[in-house]
């Protein structure tokens, strides 16, 4: 009988730790909860998305023109489907635009994240690339502010997401022609919250979360009633490189 | 000995309600948790914000679309169900009424929302009069956002877009009609920064006053660049009463 009882017992822990688990490819166990797991300094370790447009030609989806525009002015529209595909691996990233086969390569391509107890955050992406011309151009841009999970939707489990709000924003941009630099830079100190305006937020979706590594999954879509649409599919991968 | 344990026990229920309290205006004691106070139809019925677009001699800050003149001022008086907006841009100024405005938010249980608005406004454009009429609805989902620096547990909630369209109808004094429908679905996330910029599909509201029929938002909302200049900036409250 106590033989039972104490198998019972272990199943039970195995399932209540079992519905722990939020990601797709979280641990089937942890000790550990998910604020204690996601806190520490992570830095990208694989990536593979695609980002798909589908557009009409020369007028990007984001500011498509109502059917109706069309129809007035008796003009067909001329779609097609972009395709930029993108992997990380050993320190760079490559776009690959599917309908040009073009090729970029962004190395370095750096990106840390750095969840802390206080709920505050830091997010850091730097990349180089070298223009057709043969000179470089580098990007960088940080992201301060808080974190915080997500209760459970009908989409996502509680605490499965991430928002990150962002309260300060910095991006710098440099351009090298042999001796010649050209730069730029802005920055953007965001305080409380305001009406309808445009608070900048992201949402990250934990695919995976464990006490070393950190899977995100990209999966966006935005539709626009007349068939225009920008989708984001794929995932990030991050290592854990500090507590 | 038992009276004192009472009123130390009434003394610590008290305080046990009013660490409750989250907003600056919140009822200082409430039976009911915050999620069933925000539970439920509310609409709004008196406001008054204003936003400064603050002029950079450098053509245009980060958030303002190109350069202005000058400091542009758009002022909010709602009441009555009438919206007006006061602009101010240098020596110009313009007003824009909008009568009827209505802004109704159902927040419900399964943290799933709907916004309603719905504007009329009558414009004379030279010598045409026309009127236009817009209908928004956004559906989306809401959720508490946890302690973070200043703000409280809860204090705030976050507003994510699942679904924004519009319908606008123009009808002119001829008697002919227009009408457009716009309608965004949203799914998923993403991390993609570059996108999150250019939609605004993520609303944060922050409750200044949270009671069983009363809401009250708080606008306070400034953008400044690295040396602490202001870009942009928005004040004020609105305030919206339970409907049933």
């Amino acid at each position: 009988m106590k033989k039972t009882l104490y198998f019972l017992g272990i199943i039970g822990i195995i399932f209540a730790f079992y519905g722990c688990r939020k990601g797709k490819e979280d641990p089937f166990i942890s000790l550990m909860s998910r604020k204690a797991r996601l806190t520490g300094t992570w830095q990208i370790s694989g990536a593979q998305w695609t980002e798909e447009v589908y557009w009409d030609k020369g007028i990007p989806t984001l500011f498509p023109l109502p059917s109706s525009v069309y129809n007035h002015l008796g003009i067909q529209k001329d779609l097609e489907v972009q395709y930029y595909d993108y992997y990380y691996e050993n320190n760079s990233l490559t776009e690959i635009d599917r309908n040009d086969n073009d090729t970029t390569i962004y190395s370095p391509y750096t990106y840390t994240i750095t969840f802390n107890k206080d709920n505050t955050f830091e997010l850091n992406v730097y990349s180089r690339t070298k223009n057709s011309d043969g000179y470089y151009s580098m990007d960088s841009y940080t992201l301060n502010g808080y974190w915080h999970f997500l209760s459970k939707t009908e989409e996502a489990k509680n605490k499965e997401r991430v928002i990150m709000e962002v309260t300060k924003y910095f991006y710098s941009y440099k351009e090298q022609y042999g001796e010649d630099v050209y730069s730029d830079t802005a920055t953007a100190n965001i305080s409380g919250s305001g009406w309808m305006n445009s608070d900048i937020v992201q949402v990250i979706d934990l695919l995976g979360l464990s006490n070393k590594t950190l899977k995100i999954r990209y999966n966006q879509s935005i539709e626009h009633v007349n068939g225009d649409y920008f989708k984001i599919y794929g995932w990030v991968s991050f290592k854990k490189i500090e507590k | 000995m038992k009276k004192t344990i009472y009123i130390l026990t009434v003394i610590a229920l008290i305080f046990a309600f009013s660490s409750c309290k989250k907003g600056a205006e919140d009822p200082s004691i409430s039976l009911l948790s915050r999620k069933a106070r925000l539970t439920g139809k509310w609409e709004m019925t008196s406001g008054q914000w204003q936003t400064i677009n603050y002029t950079d001699k450098k053509g245009g800050s980060l958030f303002s679309l190109g350069k202005k003149d000058a400091n542009s001022y758009d002022t909010y008086i709602y009441d009555n169900n009438k919206l007006t907006i006061y602009s101010v841009i240098g020596d110009e100024k313009d007003t824009v009424i909008y009568d009827p405005f209505e802004f109704i938010m159902r927040f419900n249980r399964d943290h799933t929302f709907r916004i309603l608005i719905y504007s009329k406004q009558v414009n004379n454009d030279y010598k045409d009069t026309y009127i236009e009429e817009n209908w928004e609805i956004i559906k989306g989902n809401w959720f508490f956002l946890s302690k973070a620096g200043e703000y409280k547990n809860k204090e705030r909630v976050y507003l994510e877009f699942r679904q924004d369209s519009t319908k606008v109808k123009y009808t002119y004094q001829n008697g002919d009609s227009d009408i457009s429908i716009d309608v965004w679905n949203y799914s998923g996330t993403s991390m993609n920064y570059e996108y999150t910029m250019f939609f605004n599909y993520y609303y944060i509201l922050d409750f200044l006053k949270l009671a069983n029929k009363e809401l009250k938002i708080n606008i306070n909302y400034s953008i400044k660049d690295d040396n602490g200049k202001l870009e942009y900036s928005e004040q004020g409250t609105i305030t919206f009463n339970k409907k049933k």
